[in-house]
């Protein structure tokens, strides 16, 4: 792979994710940790990137909010990605009016603002983690599904399959064994340009206070709270709107520098 | 949606039931959840979208006719923005085949791609409002409200279209009627405008749908940022607040408008592609 700015992109998030699972190590100051003395201190000294209006070091929050994006980016991703595959394989395999109906519902998620469902969705399903996954996932596997179908429609057609067929293997047996290990290398672009789309609606959602609620922070909400005091101490949404933004540039790089890889 | 704790009026402050009762009473919420359902139908049949529970003496119907305007003037100002600016640098970077534009462009786009809304909106307000007091930071009053608020909704469906601009008309460039309108002496600016404009400019209407619904979107983000009287606002406060008939109201106005956009699109399409035309 000669692909520089995927290499740096990939160096980066390595080096992001590392961080982040070390967090407690590589933390100056305790997650919570107020320090009354320095309350909305400004950058340098010894808050290397200030405090916040309680006082607690921004560089150790922005670092614990990296695990919490980061886990809600993959989770929700990975979980878009299987709902996609098994969507648009079953879809795609059995083809005819089936199809045409299950991509008409797809059609409709897709045509329909993500913010929107997403917001919808998480009235039911809560401001958890786990919630915030939920409604996120339930949005973002549309896409998936549509390009795994596409997939799909092409290998069908392939000799092997064909063959599978032949000896009597059942449908399932056919789609899970036969067609989708060949269509790995989709879903693993599918995965990298997933997980930037839903770090990037996390954070919108959590900026706008819908998201991850307090005490837990991701990036998302660290914003909100720097928007509350951006007048005086913008470092507060600088630092993380900085960090959402190259870690999402990074995973776009990466991505883009796998579609090409894969397409050859 | 009813199923979720914590309802509109549950206060910080325990009410004496009594009131409870009544308010629960004026707006219909001690009735079974069918009943409810079956009269908040009946209302829509004839246009009403009934009360608000936040706003009390404002009905949906009037908090929408004051909102709905503000925000499909912003998002018709961020749809030509972003026309504007994307469709002439795709075309543009299709055109002249240099490596250095091409780089130029792409790391544009994707820095497009990928700076979220807010974190340009507030750097916009940062820089512009209070650092050199250029243009107003909030509000909704004049154009000069209206600048930062259409740059920032406008700059990602912009990069966007440049791209899907771009690749449409590298696409359009390789067919063999590029080659015959230059082998029949036509000068290079107008193959690029009269061949390949009209035949990409079919391929990005399509993705017009996409772009408004990505529009509604950032226009909850832009609206509560730049503090703009409009649905998205209203919509966000709404879900804050638990108040279930602005919610509904606005999700349906926004539905509805979504369904418009593409059937527009459609019309649109079969008008500029002769090929689909003659298909139906």
């Amino acid at each position: 792979m000669r692909n520089i700015p995927g290499l740096v992109s990939l160096v980066f998030l390595a080096l992001l994710s590392l961080s982040a699972i070390f967090a407690p190590i590589l933390s100056p100051f305790p997650y919570g940790a107020q320090d009354q003395g320095a309350i909305l201190a400004s950058p340098g000294g010894q808050h290397l990137l200030g405090t916040d209006m309680l006082g607690r070091d921004l560089l150790s929050r922005l670092l614990y909010g990296a695990r919490v994006s980061l886990v809600v980016g993959l989770l929700s991703a990975l979980t878009a990605v299987f709902i996609g595959m098994f969507y648009g394989a079953v879809s795609g395999y059995i083809g005819g009016r089936v199809d045409n109906w299950m991509m008409r519902f797809v059609d409709a998620i897709y045509a329909l603002p993500d913010l929107l469902v997403i917001i919808l969705i998480s009235i039911w399903t809560g401001q958890g983690i786990v919630g915030i996954c939920l409604a996120l996932s339930l949005v973002s596997w549309v896409g998936v599904a549509r390009v795994i179908r596409g997939e799909v429609l092409k290998l069908k057609e392939e000799a092997f399959v064909e063959a599978a067929r032949a000896m009597g293997s059942s449908p399932l047996r056919i789609i899970f064994q036969h067609i989708l290990p060949n269509t790995l290398g989709v879903l693993m672009v599918a995965l990298t340009l997933r997980i930037p789309a839903v770090i990037f609606a996390e954070s919108s959602l959590s900026f706008l206070g819908l998201g991850i609620q307090p005490p837990m922070a991701s990036w998302g909400s660290l914003a909100h709270e720097g928007w509350l005091a951006l007048r005086f101490y913008p470092h507060l949404l600088v630092f993380p709107g900085v960090a959402i933004f190259l870690t999402v540039l990074a995973f776009n790089y990466l991505g883009e520098g796998l579609h090409e890889a894969i397409q050859g | 949606m009813r199923a979720v704790p914590g309802g509109p009026f549950d206060k910080d402050k325990v009410l004496p039931p009594e009131i409870k009762a009544n308010i629960e009473a004026k707006y219909h919420l001690n009735e079974s959840i069918t009943k409810q359902y079956l009269r908040y139908m009946a209302g829509l049949v004839r246009g009403d979208l009934g009360p608000s529970y936040k706003y009390l003496s404002r009905t949906v119907n009037d908090i929408l006719a004051d909102s709905f305007p503000v925000s499909l003037t912003l998002g018709l100002l961020a749809l030509a923005l972003s026309l504007a600016l994307g469709l002439p640098a795709g075309i543009l970077s299709a055109v002249i085949r240099s490596g250095w534009a091409e780089g130029a462009f792409l790391f544009l786009t994707t820095l497009g791609i990928s700076l979220p809304t807010f974190v340009l909106g507030s750097l916009l307000v940062l820089g512009f409002s209070m650092a050199l007091f250029l243009l107003p930071p909030a509000l909704w009053e004049g154009w000069r409200y209206a600048v930062l608020p259409v740059i920032t909704l406008g700059i990602l469906p912009a990069s966007y279209i440049a791209r899907y601009t771009r690749t449409s008309c590298l696409d359009v460039l390789s067919k063999e009627f590029i080659l015959s309108a230059r082998a029949k002496g036509l000068e290079e600016s107008a193959v690029v405008l009269k061949h390949v404009l009209k035949n990409s400019l079919t391929s990005v209407v399509s993705i017009t749908g996409p772009i408004a619904a990505g529009l509604v979107s950032g226009s909850f983000l832009v609206e509560y940022i730049f503090s703009i009287p409009g649905m998205g606002k209203h919509f966000v406060q709404a879900v804050s607040n638990r108040d279930y008939p602005l919610i509904m109201g606005t999700t349906l106005i926004y539905t509805i408008l979504i369904v418009a956009a593409n059937i527009l699109v459609d019309i649109a399409y079969g008008l500029l592609d002769p090929r689909i035309r003659e298909k139906q």
